[in-house]
């Protein structure tokens, strides 16, 4: 009979029974009919009818289960009864579900915020055919090369996309956007169409055109124009340009670019982009659709052909252009292999999963501890059901359903709180990073599917092992509900209790290493003056100023400020130290050209740069105004650099080069300054360049130093630049401000484990709490048996008291020997203390102790006011 | 789900079954357990036990029909008919168990 047929009969099931109720019965009447024939009384007969027959309700049983899914209607049952017998106790629900639902609630919000960044494809029409290109050279492509590259064979089509910030001006305000510049076939390649009005049509295409128009992102349009009907043909002031708005997103469209969302869209053009003749390196990247049916491999093939041509035709702007490309998917942990993945990366991704995982696993520990003494109290029951022919399978189902529906109330009030958590992600402001742009919680079938998956690993985590314990009942003993028997349960409690102290410390012992580091941080010497600082980073219109004018810009910005009161000096850069921007390239010595160069950190600052940061000039000069464009290159370098190029030898006057896609010319080292701390405050000095400003370029930050305290100069500092242009964007910050994101972050990565570590030691401290107090009222004729044989109140609760220090402690033992080990991975994030840190041991054992002690008090209160005559007598 | 741990034994209360009601007409429980008990002389017990579950199962492959009717006694009772389903089952099971049984035996005379 098909499985189905069963299933529906289970709906049947009541008139089925009846049927098979009367059926029996008349067959029993018959029997009953012939013995009396044979001339037996009617009650001989009956009794002999029903000998012979045997029992009805078990034949009624196995022939139901000739023809219903019996299983479906055992755990149907089961879920049932468990619904029935948890009502009765509701405040245990209340504690399980409370302890479950926040350990399920912090998994399922991670999880939410990795399907949204990772998991999710970008919204369109097939997105399994899309793919991301990293070319033979780079990770990215320069706009010449996507160009001549057409469209090699196994493709579909190819576009291009690059991240640009655009100045918005509305009225008299300036505001700064994220947007991305995309070839006009973007969208018809995603095989997105706009929600109103159009994306871009392939007039829009060349960038010769300077087509201005833009497309909106759909929550972009609605922060912006709250009240607006249609947006579509608005002008939007962009970069100093008029935009047309030619179309908005749909609510729904998902870039595809992790937890970034631009504000709006526009074609490549100079106009956005500068200069795009350049065929080195390059600046976009590159997304495809693969043909039907081509696979990545024969893509990369034909996409290395192609590139290969280019190489050889500009063997100079293209070397290594040929070379394998790699084609990898847009979503996935396989989207994460491009070159540009940090190596950091899955430590950063695994270790939330880890830390929240644990903290489940505390939760679930407690949980399974008050399930197990549930089960003790239950024994009586247990053995009834198991006596009156219930099998141990069937029971441990019975058990098994209860911890179900406990995980599913715990997941739903888990998936709540995600719901509640998530939209407040929004408002973690990271500096200098563009907000988060969190989706909300939808009704996603990854989360979904992992919520479900969670709720069934932590029932049966929580539930298997209570319930084997529950059921492993000898039907006399359990009847007779010996307290003596609780031995081995005990001895399962205390691993649990133990385990969830090891969990505790692990997370504590790094939320503390996490502390330490944030301290030592705290304590370092950047190099330069934090607290006599002001930074202003100003963003110019891109089309509006070449290279000499950027240069004459920010002098004029240097004379204004300086004419400022309460203002020491003032310099520009392209960059200011832990910043959160760095550049790395390759410097190569005049004398030793032969050698690979030296990995070198790279800023371009202007004159009067060192006095301006509280850098010291230990050699040579600094950089002067005279030091432009036209006059010889030079070069200053710090102590590190000078000891690792120059070992020996005096540094100043000799002759070095940047290895870059520029070609950069040979330049004098006309100063050596002292070292300051570059990406990082935990890093060893590196090498470290500088070029002139004037020489070079780049984005600027306007560097103040001032005589008083910092942030009273703000003000006027803003002002004083933003009179100089109108189209300018100035963010203007204390350079304490402006170079805390490393604080900042370790900040954030100290509180979330502080919290986790907290949260973790309180579900411990419960579950210890519950032990001990289960253990004391289970022992309480024992202890009465001690009293009344001598022993004093005193003896009574320093035993309560060292059974609870005896298992924190082993818990801790284990735990700390584990945190040793397991934080060793996390050793790049850590500075100034060591994975095997004493303090923070010693921290993380005290407070676990003292913990100890605190859970015990009540019990061990409880234990000594213990009357001996009562105890005794309640035992019988 | 409930396990037989011998196809071949429910499969001979199957074909007991089906053989007796394609001879007689409509038979209720007790009376095919009688008919069972008569012509294997009680050689073969069959428990009311197996005799149910088994009816249930046939019945749903419909191989039988079963109508609520009176005995004539007056007593309300389940009877069951063989369905042409059900005849062409019989063939089939009388055909395995007679190839069975031949085979048996041809093993016994020459093993």
């Amino acid at each position: 009979m098909s499985p189905l047929r069963r299933l529906w009969n289970v709906v049947r099931r009541s008139r089925m029974d009846d049927d098979l109720r009367q059926e029996l019965d008349t067959h029993v009447a018959l029997i009953e009919d012939e013995e009396r024939r044979q001339g037996l009384t009617a009650e001989q007969a009956r009794r002999n009818a029903r000998t012979r027959f045997g029992n009805p309700d078990a034949y009624r049983e196995r022939a139901l289960d000739a023809v219903i899914a019996t299983w479906f209607e055992h755990a149907w049952r089961d879920l049932r009864y468990a619904v029935r017998t948890l009502r009765k106790s509701p405040g245990h629900v209340a504690v399980v579900v409370l302890c479950l639902g926040l350990g399920i609630g912090v998994n399922t919000t991670i999880f939410g915020l990795f399907n949204a960044a990772l998991l999710t494809p970008p919204t369109g029409r097939d997105p399994d055919r899309l793919v991301q290109i990293e070319p033979g050279n780079s990770d990215q492509i320069s706009y010449p090369n996507y160009k001549d590259l057409g469209r090699p064979a196994g493709f579909e089509d190819l576009a291009l996309s690059g991240r640009v910030t655009l100045n918005l001006r509305s009225g008299d305000s300036l505001q700064s956007l994220t947007g991305l510049q995309v070839s006009a076939n973007y969208f018809e390649l995603l095989g997105v169409s706009a929600w109103r009005g159009r994306t871009f049509s392939a007039t829009e295409e060349s960038p010769e055109q300077r087509p201005r128009v833009v497309v909106l992102d759909f929550g972009f349009s609605r922060r912006q124009f709250p009240d607006a009907g249609d947006v579509v043909g608005r002008i939007l002031n962009l970069n100093g340009d008029a935009f047309t708005v030619v179309g908005v997103l749909s609510e729904d469209h998902r870039p595809g670019m992790g937890l970034f969302v631009p504000d709006l869209y526009v074609p490549i053009t100079p106009i956005v982009s500068g200069r795009l003749d350049d065929r080195r390196g390059g600046s976009f990247d590159l997304r495809a659709r693969l043909s039907l049916g081509a696979s990545r491999d024969q893509a990369a093939a034909a996409f290395q052909a192609a590139a290969q041509r280019l190489e050889v035709a500009y063997p100079v702007e293209n070397g290594g252009f040929g070379r394998p490309p790699l084609i990898l998917p847009m979503s996935g942990l396989g989207s994460l292999q491009g070159r540009g993945t940090p190596s950091e990366l899955p430590i950063v991704l695994a270790a939330p999963f880890v830390v929240f995982g644990l903290l489940l696993l505390i939760a679930c520990a407690n949980v399974a501890g008050v399930l197990l003494a549930r089960g003790a109290s239950r024994r009586p029951e247990i053995a009834i059901r198991l006596g009156i022919g219930a099998s141990r399978a069937n029971l441990i189902g019975m058990l098994l359903s209860e911890c179900f529906v406990l995980s599913i109330l715990a997941t739903a009030g888990g998936l709540l709180l995600t719901i509640m958590v998530t939209p407040l992600l929004n408002y973690i402001h990271l500096p200098n990073v563009a907000a988060l742009h969190v989706p909300p919680v939808e009704a996603n079938i990854n989360l979904l599917l992992y919520a479900v998956g969670v709720a069934m690993v932590t029932s049966l985590v929580c539930g298997l092992i209570p319930a084997v314990q529950a059921t492993r009942v000898s039907l006399t003993s359990g009847l007779r509900e010996a307290a003596v028997k609780g031995v081995s349960r005990r001895r399962l409690r205390n691993v649990l209790v133990g385990s969830q102290v090891a969990a505790s410390a692990l997370l504590l012992m790094t939320c503390l290493l996490f502390l330490r580091s944030l301290l030592y941080v705290a304590t370092v010497d950047p190099g330069f003056d934090v607290h006599h600082g002001v930074t202003a980073r100003v963003t110019l219109e891109q089309n509006r100023f070449t290279q000499p004018q950027q240069h004459l810009f920010a002098e004029q910005v240097v004379r204004r400020l300086e004419s400022l009161p309460g203002i020491a000096s003032v310099s520009f850069a392209s960059l200011i130290p832990l910043g959160g921007d760095s550049v790395g390239l390759r410097a190569q010595l005049r004398e030793r050209q032969d050698e690979r160069g030296i990995r070198v950190s790279v800023s371009n600052v202007g004159p009067r740069y060192f006095e301006t940061m509280g850098i010291v000039v230990r050699n040579g000069r600094e950089f002067r105004s005279s030091d432009r464009e036209g006059a010889p290159p030079v070069v200053i370098v710090n102590e590190t650099f000078a000891k690792q190029a120059f070992p020996q030898g005096v540094s100043v006057g000799r002759d070095m080069k940047l290895q870059s896609e520029h070609e950069d010319p040979w330049r004098e080292i006309v100063g050596v300054v002292a070292d300051n701390k570059y990406t990082s405050l935990s890093e060893a000095p590196q090498p470290q360049v500088f070029l002139p400003f004037l020489q070079t370029g780049g984005r600027l930050l306007v560097q103040v130093r001032t005589i008083g305290a910092p942030h009273l100069s703000l003000p006027a500092v803003k002002n004083a630049i933003a009179e100089l242009d109108k189209t300018l964007l100035v963010e203007v910050q204390t350079t304490a401000e402006a170079t805390s994101i490393e604080f900042t972050l370790r900040r954030y990565a100290t509180i979330l484990l502080g919290a986790m570590g907290a949260l973790g030691i309180l579900l411990a401290m419960i579950g210890l709490f519950g032990v001990l107090a289960w253990d004391v009222t289970r022992r309480t004729p024992e202890i009465g048996l001690r009293m009344a044989l001598g022993a004093s109140r005193r003896a009574v609760r320093t035993g309560v008291v060292r059974d609870a220090l005896v298992l924190v402690g082993a818990g801790t033992v284990v735990g700390l020997a584990a945190a040793v080990g397991a934080t060793l991975p996390l050793r790049g994030f850590l500075a100034g203390v060591s994975t095997a840190d004493p303090v923070a041991l010693g921290a993380v054992a005290g407070l676990l102790l003292s913990v100890a002690v605190l859970a015990s008090a009540l019990p061990a209160h409880r234990a000594s006011g213990i009357d001996p005559s009562v105890a005794l007598r309640g035992e019988g | 789900m409930p396990k037989h741990t011998n196809d071949r034994l429910q499969g001979t209360l199957d074909l007991l079954i089906l053989k007796i009601l394609a001879r007689s007409g409509a038979q209720h429980g007790y009376a095919i357990a009688q008919r069972i008990h008569n012509v294997t002389d009680d050689s073969l017990r069959i428990e009311e036990g197996s005799l149910y579950p088994a009816l249930q199962r046939m019945t749903h492959e419909k191989w039988l029909r079963a109508e609520w009717g009176l005995t004539d006694t007056g007593r309300k009772a389940r009877f069951y008919t063989i369905t042409p389903a059900g005849r062409r089952q019989l063939e089939e099971e009388e055909r395995r168990w007679l190839e069975l049984t031949e085979a048996v035996a041809r093993a016994l005379r020459f093993a």
